[in-house]
């Protein structure tokens, strides 16, 4: 693997993939950072893995699996009156949808 | 009043609260004023709630009057960490993001409407069952992502034994708190080493289960294949009886483990002649200040003279665990931190009329800094053309760090080592540097990764500074007594 190097634009399109809309001077200052830690995280390399399966948990293949049945859940009411913006049917959010 | 509270244990004040020799009213109002006293110094509490905390000690002295049993915990105040769910008290992982509005004004420590949890984490339950007394919730690296407290939105915590310098992270806040004798103890949590640092930070007891021991239900997730609910105690013994109370399966999370519970507390008079220790010597070598060596060096020769057998081992993969661990969490994280996106709860930048600028710009307005650098790196390593290389390969290098410990294991019982290379560093002098900050956390993340229980115990303090130096013990998974029974040696030792 060719030592990858973080331009700009691409931490633009990062932000944007992570929902995250930095300005120019986050920008700037986040580039030199990441490339600093980019360089370091590489030297994973120079770990032999061949032949090592990946671990994504430590104990567990599987999520354990529990009855299709019903349950109560969280106090409606106690749950939209934490929201920025609620009507009485759910959250508010801006129309995301095109209704036409 | 403070002398009711001052310098007692967690067993001690529950067992006194138990035999009527005190009431719980009394030992939460000592808390309370302990609180006063030190909190606006050294900033261990965002938030302290005395009538909350006064109605719970009467209902427990209300119990003991009518003849009902007490819980382990009866009487005992114990803080959280402001990332544990309480439906009683606001919960903001010591982030705007969690806030209605930030804060009212520049260099303001007061949250706008923090968010207010419609429930409590299963360990905030499990404490409330056993009686204990929650008088706050204390602060923290925002979202857990940190080793200095310094990347809380509200205010920094110092470390009492030295108020220039950091009680550590993210868990500083709470350390702070049972360092300072606010409370005997306190729940954080432990992603990479966050409750065994500031427990060497500051001179206390910090113990990290083994992944799945303890629920993560109402933990705000950092890396769910990492985080643990962690206790700080004055003593090994008070973080026994803590631990006994919160261990525990739990339908509620997925990944918290059936076996039973063992009596805990019990672990820790048991002798430990013939308990075989291995010392890596990966953990020596350069970059390990003098004055904490010697410390670590001189617990394991004391141990030696109880009869504990102590061995060189190897963790060949050692150097790898912070590349991986940092490829790992931070890959977790901006998976977990896509929950925070002005819908639900919490902050919402007011204006944008499309969907994608609110997320934006809710998101930027609330996170801090090290939050965006750590969803950015996250978001890299798991992106098109990187993933195999950074994502896939750093779980390769767990699982080499797995087997590292499995060997060892094979040899030995428990792994002493130090927790961190240096004693606490002085506030400011590392935020400039997060690679830096990264590295420190060394010694810490292999047992994260390996999901193994792990314990930091005061062990002296520096001959330099001064500052107080922890050990560091590993345990096989679930084997926590036998961390409880060394770590009490530990202590018998650093007394004598």
């Amino acid at each position: 693997m060719d030592k990858p190097v973080i331009e700009r634009d691409e931490l633009r399109r990062l932000s944007r993939l992570a929902h995250l809309e930095l300005d120019d001077h986050e920008l700037d200052s986040m580039t030199a950072e990441l490339n600093s830690i980019v360089a370091y995280l590489s030297t994973l390399e120079a770990v032999a893995v061949e032949g090592v399966p990946a671990t994504s948990h430590v104990r567990l293949e599987r999520l354990p699996l529990r009855p299709d049945q019903a349950q109560p859940s969280l106090d409606r009411e106690a749950v939209l009156d934490q929201a920025p913006a609620a009507t009485e049917t759910g959250f508010a959010v801006p129309t995301f949808v095109d209704e036409g | 009043m403070t002398e009711l509270l001052g310098g007692r244990s967690v067993a001690e004040i529950a067992d006194a609260v138990i035999a009527g020799d005190v009431s719980a009213e009394a030992i939460t109002k000592a808390a309370l004023a302990q609180i006063d006293a030190q909190n606006p110094h050294l900033g261990a509490f965002l938030t302290v709630a005395p009538e909350l905390a006064l109605e719970q000690a009467r209902g427990v002295d209300d119990k003991r009057a009518r003849g009902q049993p007490l819980g382990a915990l009866a009487g005992v105040p114990i803080g959280l960490k402001d990332s544990l769910c309480t439906k009683d008290q606001p919960t903001t992982a010591a982030s705007r993001i969690l806030t209605a509005g930030g804060i009212t004004a520049p260099h303001s420590q007061t949250p706008v409407r923090p968010y207010q949890p419609p429930y409590d984490a299963q360990v905030v339950e499990l404490l409330r069952r056993a009686d204990a007394v929650l008088p706050g919730k204390c602060n923290m690296d925002e979202l857990s992502m940190g080793s200095s407290t310094e990347n809380s939105a509200f205010r920094v915590a110092r470390n009492p034994a030295d108020p220039n310098r950091t009680p550590g992270g993210s868990s500083g806040g709470t350390a702070a708190a049972v360092a300072s004798g606010m409370t005997p103890a306190a729940l954080g949590s432990d992603t990479g080493g966050s409750v065994r640092q500031p427990a060497s930070f500051t001179g206390t007891v910090g113990i990290k289960p083994s992944f799945g021991r303890v629920s993560r239900s109402g933990l705000i997730a950092f890396a769910s294949s990492l985080d643990q609910v962690g206790a700080f105690a004055t003593d090994v013994a008070g973080a026994a009886r803590i631990l006994e109370v919160i261990a525990g399966h739990d339908r509620k999370d997925a990944t918290s483990l059936p076996a039973p519970v063992p009596r805990y507390p019990q672990a820790c008079g048991r002798p430990v002649t013939g308990l075989r220790l291995g010392v890596p010597e990966e953990y020596f070598a350069d970059g390990l200040h003098p004055e904490v060596e010697q410390q670590v060096r001189t617990a394991i020769a004391d141990l030696g003279r109880l009869g504990v057998t102590v061995t060189a081992i190897r963790l060949p993969h050692t150097g790898a665990a912070v590349a991986a661990y940092v490829v790992l969490a931070t890959a977790e994280c901006s998976s977990n931190l896509g929950r925070f996106d002005g819908v639900r709860y919490g902050l919402r930048s007011p204006g944008p009329d499309d969907i994608h600028e609110l997320y934006g710009s809710t998101r930027c307005a609330g996170f801090g800094t090290e939050v965006k650098r750590r969803i950015m790196l996250g978001t890299y390593v798991l992106s098109a053309g990187y993933y195999e290389a950074y994502y896939r390969r750093a779980q390769r290098v767990r699982t080499l760090i797995i087997r590292d410990f499995a060997d060892a294991f094979a040899q030995v019982d428990v792994i002493a080592t130090p927790v961190s290379p240096t004693v606490a560093f002085e506030l400011g002098s590392r935020t400039q540097d997060p690679l830096a900050m990264y590295l420190a956390d060394v010694y810490t993340t292999p047992a994260s990764l390996a999901g193994l229980p792990a314990m930091s115990v005061p062990c002296g303090l520096g001959r330099d500074s001064g500052l107080p130096v922890g050990i560091q013990l590993t345990a096989p998974v679930l084997e926590e007594e036998r961390l409880l029974s060394l770590g009490a040696a530990v202590e018998q030792v650093v007394r004598s």
